[in-house]
Protein backbone atom coordinates (compact mmCIF):
# COMPACT_ATOMS: atom_id res chain seq x y z
CA UNK A 1 0.00 0.00 0.00
CA UNK A 2 1.39 3.36 -1.25
CA UNK A 3 1.53 6.37 1.74
CA UNK A 4 -0.46 9.34 1.07
CA UNK A 5 1.67 13.13 1.13
CA UNK A 6 0.66 14.02 3.89
CA UNK A 7 1.54 10.51 5.45
CA UNK A 8 4.92 10.85 3.87
CA UNK A 9 5.45 14.67 5.44
CA UNK A 10 4.49 13.13 8.85
CA UNK A 11 7.59 10.75 8.32
CA UNK A 12 9.96 13.51 7.34
CA UNK A 13 8.77 15.89 9.91
CA UNK A 14 9.38 12.70 12.71
CA UNK A 15 13.07 12.06 11.12
CA UNK A 16 13.80 15.78 11.31
CA UNK A 17 12.79 16.35 14.59
CA UNK A 18 15.14 13.34 15.43
CA UNK A 19 17.68 15.46 14.06
CA UNK A 20 18.50 12.57 11.65
CA UNK A 21 20.34 14.71 8.64
CA UNK A 22 22.85 12.25 7.45
CA UNK A 23 21.23 11.93 4.03
CA UNK A 24 22.53 8.48 2.79
CA UNK A 25 21.54 7.15 6.34
CA UNK A 26 18.73 9.22 6.37
CA UNK A 27 17.30 7.54 2.80
CA UNK A 28 17.74 3.84 4.16
CA UNK A 29 15.85 4.77 7.90
CA UNK A 30 12.89 6.34 5.57
CA UNK A 31 13.03 3.40 3.53
CA UNK A 32 13.28 1.07 6.48
CA UNK A 33 10.08 2.99 8.02
CA UNK A 34 8.14 3.17 4.77
CA UNK A 35 8.76 -0.84 4.16
CA UNK A 36 8.00 -1.40 7.59
CA UNK A 37 4.63 0.75 7.57
CA UNK A 38 3.30 -0.71 4.30
CA UNK A 39 3.82 -4.31 5.48
CA UNK A 40 1.78 -3.23 8.76
CA UNK A 41 -1.39 -1.69 6.70
CA UNK A 42 -1.21 -4.21 4.28
CA UNK A 43 -1.84 -6.80 7.18
CA UNK A 44 -4.97 -4.55 7.89
CA UNK A 45 -3.75 -2.06 10.66
CA UNK A 46 -4.25 1.80 9.87
CA UNK A 47 -1.80 4.18 9.44
CA UNK A 48 -2.04 5.88 12.90
CA UNK A 49 -1.87 2.17 14.52
CA UNK A 50 1.14 0.85 12.36
CA UNK A 51 3.16 4.55 13.24
CA UNK A 52 2.67 4.39 16.59
CA UNK A 53 3.52 0.43 17.07
CA UNK A 54 6.93 1.65 15.28
CA UNK A 55 7.73 4.45 17.05
CA UNK A 56 6.79 4.39 20.35
CA UNK A 57 9.89 1.90 21.36
CA UNK A 58 12.01 4.71 19.91
CA UNK A 59 13.99 6.93 22.20
CA UNK A 60 13.70 10.44 20.92
CA UNK A 61 16.96 10.23 20.34
CA UNK A 62 17.16 6.96 18.94
CA UNK A 63 18.53 7.80 15.29
CA UNK A 64 20.21 10.76 16.38
CA UNK A 65 22.63 8.02 18.44
CA UNK A 66 22.70 5.99 15.35
CA UNK A 67 24.09 9.00 13.07
CA UNK A 68 26.42 9.81 15.81
CA UNK A 69 27.91 6.28 15.71
CA UNK A 70 27.52 5.76 11.88
CA UNK A 71 29.49 9.18 11.57
CA UNK A 72 31.75 7.58 13.73
CA UNK A 73 32.49 4.97 11.54
CA UNK A 74 32.78 7.35 8.25
CA UNK A 75 35.64 9.31 10.32
CA UNK A 76 37.89 6.45 11.05
CA UNK A 77 37.65 5.90 6.95
CA UNK A 78 38.70 9.15 6.13
CA UNK A 79 41.34 8.86 8.52
CA UNK A 80 44.07 10.26 6.22
CA UNK A 81 42.03 13.44 4.67
CA UNK A 82 41.15 14.20 8.74
CA UNK A 83 44.50 13.95 9.22
CA UNK A 84 45.61 16.53 6.46
CA UNK A 85 43.05 18.81 7.96
CA UNK A 86 43.57 18.91 11.15
CA UNK A 87 47.38 19.54 10.18
CA UNK A 88 45.66 22.95 7.77
CA UNK A 89 43.82 23.91 10.63
CA UNK A 90 46.77 23.88 12.96
CA UNK A 91 48.81 25.55 10.83
CA UNK A 92 46.56 28.13 10.32
CA UNK A 93 46.09 28.44 14.36
CA UNK A 94 50.20 28.74 14.58
CA UNK A 95 50.02 31.67 11.77
CA UNK A 96 47.24 33.53 13.28
CA UNK A 97 49.14 33.14 16.75
CA UNK A 98 52.35 34.87 14.50
CA UNK A 99 50.29 37.30 13.57
CA UNK A 100 48.83 38.48 16.34
CA UNK A 101 52.35 38.33 17.85
CA UNK A 102 54.25 40.53 14.66
CA UNK A 103 56.28 36.86 14.16
CA UNK A 104 57.68 36.77 9.98
CA UNK A 105 56.15 33.87 7.96
CA UNK A 106 52.59 34.21 8.73
CA UNK A 107 52.03 34.56 5.22
CA UNK A 108 53.71 30.80 4.14
CA UNK A 109 51.97 29.40 7.40
CA UNK A 110 48.83 30.17 5.88
CA UNK A 111 49.66 29.47 2.58
CA UNK A 112 50.94 25.99 3.61
CA UNK A 113 47.73 25.60 5.70
CA UNK A 114 45.57 26.50 2.50
CA UNK A 115 47.65 24.04 0.56
CA UNK A 116 47.40 21.48 2.48
CA UNK A 117 43.18 21.94 2.73
CA UNK A 118 43.68 21.72 -1.17
CA UNK A 119 45.30 18.62 -1.27
CA UNK A 120 43.15 16.59 1.14
CA UNK A 121 40.21 18.00 -0.84
CA UNK A 122 41.65 16.63 -3.95
CA UNK A 123 43.11 13.16 -2.02
CA UNK A 124 39.81 12.84 -0.31
CA UNK A 125 37.83 13.20 -4.16
CA UNK A 126 40.22 11.37 -5.96
CA UNK A 127 40.13 8.39 -3.68
CA UNK A 128 36.37 8.09 -3.69
CA UNK A 129 36.26 8.04 -7.25
CA UNK A 130 38.17 5.51 -7.53
CA UNK A 131 36.58 3.42 -4.66
CA UNK A 132 32.73 3.84 -6.43
CA UNK A 133 33.24 2.75 -9.52
CA UNK A 134 29.46 2.36 -10.02
CA UNK A 135 28.73 5.72 -9.47
CA UNK A 136 27.95 7.76 -12.95
CA UNK A 137 29.13 10.75 -14.03
CA UNK A 138 32.50 10.73 -13.31
CA UNK A 139 34.20 13.55 -16.04
CA UNK A 140 31.45 15.96 -14.60
CA UNK A 141 32.95 15.24 -11.36
CA UNK A 142 36.18 15.91 -12.23
CA UNK A 143 35.72 18.56 -14.33
CA UNK A 144 33.84 20.16 -11.24
CA UNK A 145 36.82 19.12 -8.86
CA UNK A 146 39.25 21.36 -11.34
CA UNK A 147 37.34 24.33 -11.16
CA UNK A 148 36.77 24.38 -7.29
CA UNK A 149 40.36 23.68 -7.48
CA UNK A 150 41.67 26.79 -9.65
CA UNK A 151 39.16 28.47 -7.39
CA UNK A 152 41.46 27.76 -4.33
CA UNK A 153 44.30 28.36 -6.24
CA UNK A 154 43.48 31.34 -6.79
CA UNK A 155 43.00 32.39 -2.90
CA UNK A 156 46.62 30.83 -2.68
CA UNK A 157 48.12 33.50 -4.80
CA UNK A 158 45.86 36.10 -3.08
CA UNK A 159 47.90 35.42 -0.32
CA UNK A 160 51.73 35.54 -1.48
CA UNK A 161 50.05 38.41 -3.79
CA UNK A 162 50.88 36.92 -6.97
CA UNK A 163 50.01 38.69 -9.75
CA UNK A 164 48.00 36.42 -11.81
CA UNK A 165 45.24 35.79 -9.36
CA UNK A 166 42.18 38.26 -10.89
CA UNK A 167 42.31 36.21 -14.23
CA UNK A 168 42.90 32.53 -12.10
CA UNK A 169 39.63 33.39 -9.78
CA UNK A 170 37.52 35.06 -12.95
CA UNK A 171 38.25 32.23 -14.96
CA UNK A 172 37.65 29.82 -12.16
CA UNK A 173 34.42 31.71 -11.27
CA UNK A 174 33.14 31.92 -14.78
CA UNK A 175 33.62 27.62 -15.28
CA UNK A 176 31.85 27.14 -11.56
CA UNK A 177 29.32 29.51 -13.04
CA UNK A 178 28.46 27.67 -16.40
CA UNK A 179 28.80 24.28 -14.71
CA UNK A 180 25.93 25.34 -12.04
CA UNK A 181 22.87 25.26 -14.13
CA UNK A 182 23.92 22.57 -16.11
CA UNK A 183 24.90 20.46 -12.70
CA UNK A 184 21.62 22.06 -11.64
CA UNK A 185 18.99 20.46 -15.05
CA UNK A 186 20.87 17.20 -14.30
CA UNK A 187 20.39 16.49 -10.76
CA UNK A 188 16.70 18.16 -10.96
CA UNK A 189 16.25 15.49 -13.31
CA UNK A 190 16.77 12.76 -10.95
CA UNK A 191 14.94 10.68 -8.54
CA UNK A 192 17.62 9.49 -6.91
CA UNK A 193 20.79 11.82 -6.59
CA UNK A 194 22.80 9.49 -4.66
CA UNK A 195 24.14 7.30 -7.81
CA UNK A 196 25.61 10.63 -8.79
CA UNK A 197 28.92 10.24 -8.11
CA UNK A 198 29.31 14.26 -7.26
CA UNK A 199 26.19 14.15 -4.78
CA UNK A 200 27.44 10.72 -3.17
CA UNK A 201 30.66 12.30 -2.71
CA UNK A 202 29.29 15.17 -0.77
CA UNK A 203 27.41 12.86 0.66
CA UNK A 204 29.99 10.31 2.48
CA UNK A 205 32.14 14.27 3.30
CA UNK A 206 29.65 15.80 4.89
CA UNK A 207 30.53 15.16 8.84
CA UNK A 208 34.08 16.15 8.13
CA UNK A 209 33.19 19.30 6.29
CA UNK A 210 30.49 20.16 8.88
CA UNK A 211 33.15 19.45 11.46
CA UNK A 212 35.83 21.74 9.29
CA UNK A 213 33.16 25.27 9.40
CA UNK A 214 32.00 24.89 12.67
CA UNK A 215 35.91 24.58 13.76
CA UNK A 216 37.00 27.52 11.32
CA UNK A 217 33.95 29.60 12.79
CA UNK A 218 34.72 28.61 16.51
CA UNK A 219 38.70 30.09 15.78
CA UNK A 220 36.78 32.79 13.47
CA UNK A 221 35.04 34.36 16.41
CA UNK A 222 37.61 33.63 19.02
CA UNK A 223 40.40 35.54 17.12
CA UNK A 224 37.72 38.14 16.38
CA UNK A 225 36.75 39.05 20.19
CA UNK A 226 40.79 39.19 20.83
CA UNK A 227 40.94 41.62 18.06
CA UNK A 228 38.60 43.90 19.71
CA UNK A 229 39.41 43.32 23.50
CA UNK A 230 43.10 43.70 22.88
CA UNK A 231 42.89 45.67 19.50
CA UNK A 232 44.85 43.06 17.76
CA UNK A 233 44.43 43.18 13.89
CA UNK A 234 41.09 42.01 12.60
CA UNK A 235 42.80 40.31 9.53
CA UNK A 236 43.61 36.78 11.49
CA UNK A 237 39.59 36.61 12.40
CA UNK A 238 38.96 37.29 8.55
CA UNK A 239 40.87 34.47 7.11
CA UNK A 240 38.50 32.14 8.88
CA UNK A 241 35.62 34.32 8.47
CA UNK A 242 36.33 33.85 4.16
CA UNK A 243 37.05 30.30 4.93
CA UNK A 244 33.24 29.77 6.12
CA UNK A 245 31.85 31.46 4.18
CA UNK A 246 33.40 29.50 0.75
CA UNK A 247 33.05 26.39 2.12
CA UNK A 248 29.54 26.55 3.96
CA UNK A 249 28.37 28.06 0.70
CA UNK A 250 28.92 25.63 -1.49
CA UNK A 251 27.99 22.68 1.06
CA UNK A 252 25.18 24.60 1.52
CA UNK A 253 24.39 24.24 -2.43
CA UNK A 254 25.31 20.75 -2.76
CA UNK A 255 23.29 19.86 0.20
CA UNK A 256 19.84 21.11 -2.00
CA UNK A 257 20.54 18.27 -4.00
CA UNK A 258 20.37 15.35 -2.10
CA UNK A 259 16.87 14.01 -2.37
CA UNK A 260 15.20 15.23 0.58
CA UNK A 261 15.36 18.91 -1.05
CA UNK A 262 15.98 17.95 -4.60
CA UNK A 263 12.44 16.31 -4.77
CA UNK A 264 10.97 20.08 -4.43
CA UNK A 265 13.02 21.47 -6.75
CA UNK A 266 12.08 18.81 -9.51
CA UNK A 267 8.44 19.36 -9.05
CA UNK A 268 8.77 23.31 -9.44
CA UNK A 269 10.73 24.63 -12.36
CA UNK A 270 10.65 28.02 -10.97
CA UNK A 271 12.63 26.76 -8.08
CA UNK A 272 15.03 25.29 -10.15
CA UNK A 273 15.89 28.92 -11.99
CA UNK A 274 15.52 29.98 -8.27
CA UNK A 275 18.85 28.01 -7.46
CA UNK A 276 20.79 28.77 -9.97
CA UNK A 277 20.00 32.76 -9.77
CA UNK A 278 20.68 31.89 -5.83
CA UNK A 279 24.50 30.42 -7.11
CA UNK A 280 25.16 33.23 -9.29
CA UNK A 281 24.70 35.99 -6.38
CA UNK A 282 26.36 34.36 -3.99
CA UNK A 283 29.28 33.69 -6.34
CA UNK A 284 30.04 36.82 -8.64
CA UNK A 285 30.61 38.85 -5.64
CA UNK A 286 33.85 36.47 -5.03
CA UNK A 287 35.20 38.40 -8.39
CA UNK A 288 35.85 41.42 -6.13
CA UNK A 289 36.56 45.34 -7.03
CA UNK A 290 35.38 43.62 -10.83
CA UNK A 291 31.99 44.41 -9.94
CA UNK A 292 31.37 47.97 -8.19
CA UNK A 293 30.16 47.49 -4.66
CA UNK A 294 27.13 48.39 -4.69
CA UNK A 295 25.91 45.25 -6.66
CA UNK A 296 28.01 43.27 -4.64
CA UNK A 297 26.56 43.96 -1.53
CA UNK A 298 23.51 44.00 -3.60
CA UNK A 299 23.64 41.11 -4.71
CA UNK A 300 24.96 39.13 -1.14
CA UNK A 301 21.67 40.80 0.73
CA UNK A 302 19.61 39.05 -2.02
CA UNK A 303 21.41 35.83 -1.80
CA UNK A 304 20.83 35.68 2.08
CA UNK A 305 17.10 36.90 1.86
CA UNK A 306 16.32 34.05 -1.53
CA UNK A 307 18.46 31.01 0.56
CA UNK A 308 17.06 32.18 3.75
CA UNK A 309 13.31 31.99 2.51
CA UNK A 310 14.13 28.25 1.23
CA UNK A 311 15.97 27.72 3.97
CA UNK A 312 13.88 28.83 6.81
CA UNK A 313 10.50 28.84 5.64
CA UNK A 314 9.83 26.64 3.03
CA UNK A 315 12.30 23.62 4.00
CA UNK A 316 11.65 23.66 7.73
CA UNK A 317 9.20 21.34 8.94
CA UNK A 318 9.86 20.99 12.38
CA UNK A 319 10.75 24.60 13.93
CA UNK A 320 8.59 27.30 11.90
CA UNK A 321 8.51 29.29 14.52
CA UNK A 322 12.18 29.76 14.86
CA UNK A 323 12.58 29.75 11.41
CA UNK A 324 10.42 32.53 11.23
CA UNK A 325 12.44 34.16 13.84
CA UNK A 326 15.28 33.43 12.32
CA UNK A 327 14.43 35.29 8.93
CA UNK A 328 13.07 38.16 10.14
CA UNK A 329 16.51 38.51 12.51
CA UNK A 330 18.76 38.29 8.71
CA UNK A 331 16.66 40.06 7.24
CA UNK A 332 16.55 43.00 9.73
CA UNK A 333 20.27 42.71 10.45
CA UNK A 334 21.07 42.17 6.51
CA UNK A 335 18.85 45.25 6.02
CA UNK A 336 20.60 47.50 8.28
CA UNK A 337 23.95 46.16 7.06
CA UNK A 338 22.69 47.25 3.19
CA UNK A 339 22.14 50.48 3.56
CA UNK A 340 24.85 51.16 6.18
CA UNK A 341 26.90 49.68 3.25
CA UNK A 342 25.26 51.70 0.32
CA UNK A 343 25.25 55.05 2.51
CA UNK A 344 22.10 55.10 2.84
CA UNK A 345 21.87 55.80 5.97
CA UNK A 346 23.89 56.91 9.05
CA UNK A 347 25.21 56.13 12.57
CA UNK A 348 23.17 52.55 13.03
CA UNK A 349 25.93 50.27 12.51
CA UNK A 350 26.46 50.26 16.43
CA UNK A 351 23.31 49.10 16.90
CA UNK A 352 23.88 46.35 14.43
CA UNK A 353 27.78 45.35 14.94
CA UNK A 354 27.91 44.45 18.80
CA UNK A 355 28.60 41.44 21.17
CA UNK A 356 24.67 40.85 22.33
CA UNK A 357 24.07 40.83 18.15
CA UNK A 358 26.54 38.11 17.88
CA UNK A 359 25.89 36.30 20.97
CA UNK A 360 21.97 36.34 19.46
CA UNK A 361 23.57 35.21 16.09
CA UNK A 362 24.88 32.11 17.65
CA UNK A 363 22.45 31.37 19.91
CA UNK A 364 20.23 30.66 16.74
CA UNK A 365 22.98 29.10 14.99
CA UNK A 366 23.00 26.40 18.18
CA UNK A 367 19.07 26.31 18.21
CA UNK A 368 19.53 25.10 14.59
CA UNK A 369 21.60 22.32 15.16
CA UNK A 370 18.77 19.66 13.89
CA UNK A 371 18.82 21.49 10.64
CA UNK A 372 21.89 21.10 8.93
CA UNK A 373 20.92 23.66 6.09
CA UNK A 374 19.19 25.93 8.95
CA UNK A 375 22.55 25.67 10.82
CA UNK A 376 24.71 26.08 7.69
CA UNK A 377 23.21 29.32 6.37
CA UNK A 378 23.45 30.38 9.78
CA UNK A 379 26.99 29.40 10.26
CA UNK A 380 27.53 31.58 6.95
CA UNK A 381 25.34 34.47 8.31
CA UNK A 382 27.18 34.46 11.33
CA UNK A 383 30.89 34.66 9.60
CA UNK A 384 29.44 37.41 7.15
CA UNK A 385 29.08 39.67 10.62
CA UNK A 386 32.42 38.88 12.35
CA UNK A 387 34.21 39.61 8.89
CA UNK A 388 32.31 43.09 8.73
CA UNK A 389 32.84 43.83 12.60
CA UNK A 390 33.63 46.11 13.73
CA UNK A 391 32.25 47.89 10.43
CA UNK A 392 33.55 51.28 10.02
CA UNK A 393 30.59 53.28 12.38
CA UNK A 394 30.27 51.03 14.62
CA UNK A 395 29.91 51.98 18.30
CA UNK A 396 33.19 49.60 19.04
CA UNK B 1 12.62 -12.07 23.65
CA UNK B 2 15.42 -14.38 25.24
CA UNK B 3 17.65 -14.32 22.51
CA UNK B 4 18.17 -10.39 22.50
CA UNK B 5 20.69 -10.14 25.70
CA UNK B 6 22.88 -12.47 23.43
CA UNK B 7 23.09 -10.68 19.84
CA UNK B 8 25.22 -7.93 20.46
CA UNK B 9 28.92 -10.05 19.63
CA UNK B 10 26.99 -12.38 17.17
CA UNK B 11 25.24 -9.64 14.75
CA UNK B 12 28.41 -9.39 12.58
CA UNK B 13 27.97 -12.77 11.58
CA UNK B 14 24.38 -13.01 11.21
CA UNK B 15 24.28 -10.10 9.01
CA UNK B 16 27.44 -11.89 7.07
CA UNK B 17 25.76 -15.20 6.95
CA UNK B 18 22.41 -13.79 5.80
CA UNK B 19 24.40 -11.84 2.65
CA UNK B 20 26.30 -14.71 1.93
CA UNK B 21 22.63 -17.20 1.27
CA UNK B 22 21.11 -13.82 -1.19
CA UNK B 23 22.26 -12.00 -4.01
CA UNK B 24 21.46 -8.40 -2.15
CA UNK B 25 19.55 -7.05 0.67
CA UNK B 26 18.18 -3.79 1.61
CA UNK B 27 17.82 -3.35 5.60
CA UNK B 28 14.20 -3.75 6.38
CA UNK B 29 14.26 -7.49 4.42
CA UNK B 30 17.97 -8.07 6.58
CA UNK B 31 15.49 -7.54 9.76
CA UNK B 32 12.15 -8.99 8.18
CA UNK B 33 14.70 -12.54 7.41
CA UNK B 34 15.89 -12.55 10.42
CA UNK B 35 12.44 -12.37 12.54
CA UNK B 36 11.25 -15.14 10.23
CA UNK B 37 14.11 -17.33 10.76
CA UNK B 38 14.06 -17.20 14.22
CA UNK B 39 10.33 -17.14 14.46
CA UNK B 40 10.35 -13.82 16.14
CA UNK B 41 12.86 -14.66 19.19
CA UNK B 42 15.10 -12.49 17.58
CA UNK B 43 14.28 -8.84 16.30
CA UNK B 44 16.75 -6.33 14.87
CA UNK B 45 16.95 -2.96 16.00
CA UNK B 46 17.38 0.13 13.71
CA UNK B 47 20.27 0.88 16.31
CA UNK B 48 22.05 -2.88 16.53
CA UNK B 49 21.67 -3.15 12.26
CA UNK B 50 22.82 0.05 10.47
CA UNK B 51 25.71 0.81 12.47
CA UNK B 52 27.56 -2.87 11.86
CA UNK B 53 26.50 -2.17 7.99
CA UNK B 54 28.20 0.94 7.70
CA UNK B 55 31.05 -1.20 9.71
CA UNK B 56 31.09 -3.93 7.47
CA UNK B 57 31.31 -1.71 4.25
CA UNK B 58 33.63 0.45 5.62
CA UNK B 59 35.96 -2.93 6.42
CA UNK B 60 35.57 -3.48 2.68
CA UNK B 61 33.13 -6.62 3.58
CA UNK B 62 30.20 -5.14 1.58
CA UNK B 63 29.46 -3.20 -1.04
CA UNK B 64 26.01 -0.90 -2.01
CA UNK B 65 24.35 -0.11 -4.66
CA UNK B 66 20.90 1.79 -4.88
CA UNK B 67 18.00 1.78 -6.68
CA UNK B 68 14.40 3.36 -6.97
CA UNK B 69 11.46 1.15 -6.00
CA UNK B 70 8.06 2.80 -5.10
CA UNK B 71 9.35 6.24 -5.80
CA UNK B 72 12.10 5.93 -3.01
CA UNK B 73 15.79 5.36 -3.08
CA UNK B 74 16.66 1.91 -1.54
CA UNK B 75 20.24 1.05 -0.77
CA UNK B 76 21.43 -2.90 -1.27
CA UNK B 77 23.89 -4.71 0.14
CA UNK B 78 26.18 -7.04 -0.91
CA UNK B 79 29.34 -9.49 -0.24
CA UNK B 80 32.67 -8.11 -1.64
CA UNK B 81 35.06 -11.19 -2.46
CA UNK B 82 36.56 -10.65 0.97
CA UNK B 83 33.59 -10.41 2.39
CA UNK B 84 32.58 -13.95 1.27
CA UNK B 85 35.76 -14.98 2.95
CA UNK B 86 35.50 -13.29 6.23
CA UNK B 87 31.71 -14.80 6.17
CA UNK B 88 32.43 -18.25 5.98
CA UNK B 89 35.29 -18.01 8.76
CA UNK B 90 32.67 -15.86 11.23
CA UNK B 91 30.21 -18.66 10.32
CA UNK B 92 32.72 -21.55 11.37
CA UNK B 93 33.89 -19.89 14.61
CA UNK B 94 30.53 -18.90 15.66
CA UNK B 95 29.68 -22.68 15.03
CA UNK B 96 32.47 -23.60 16.93
CA UNK B 97 31.30 -21.31 20.02
CA UNK B 98 27.95 -22.38 19.96
CA UNK B 99 29.76 -26.11 20.16
CA UNK B 100 31.73 -24.99 23.50
CA UNK B 101 28.96 -23.64 24.84
CA UNK B 102 26.31 -26.53 24.25
CA UNK B 103 28.92 -28.46 26.36
CA UNK B 104 28.90 -26.11 28.35
CA UNK B 105 25.43 -25.86 29.30
CA UNK B 106 24.86 -29.50 29.33
CA UNK B 107 24.55 -31.51 32.45
CA UNK B 108 27.62 -32.85 33.35
CA UNK B 109 28.39 -34.97 35.94
CA UNK B 110 29.69 -33.67 39.48
CA UNK B 111 32.84 -33.18 40.50
CA UNK B 112 34.47 -35.57 43.10
CA UNK B 113 36.06 -32.63 45.31
CA UNK B 114 37.53 -34.74 48.22
CA UNK B 115 40.44 -36.16 48.38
Amino acid sequence: MQLSQSQQKRIQKYLDQQGLNFQPLRAEIEDHLLSDLEQRMDSGASFDEAWVAITQPLAETHFSSIQYQTMETIKKRLSISNFLINISIGLLLVASLFKLLHFPGTTWLVLSSLLSLGISFLATSLSGIRRNTDKKRVGLMIVVLAALLLFWISWLFAVIQLPGMVPLRTLSIFLLLMLFPFLQQLISQKEDTSREMIVYLHEKATAGINRLILLALALATLLKLFSISMNYPPQVSAVFAIMVLIIAGFHLFASTWHNQYNGDVRQHTWLKIFMIGLFVIYFVPALGSVVPLEVRAMMVYLFYLGMGYLVFLRWNLVQPSLGTLSYILISIFLTGWLFQTLGWMGHIAGALFNLPVLLIMVIFLMLSQKNSLQRLLWCMVVAHFLFEYPFPHSLW
Amino acid sequence: MPGQEYIKGTLRTIVLKLLSEADRMYGYEITQRVESLTKGQITLTYGALYPILYKLENEGLLQTSSEIVDGRARKYYTLTHNGKEVAKVKVDELKQFIDSLTTLLSPQPKLNTSL
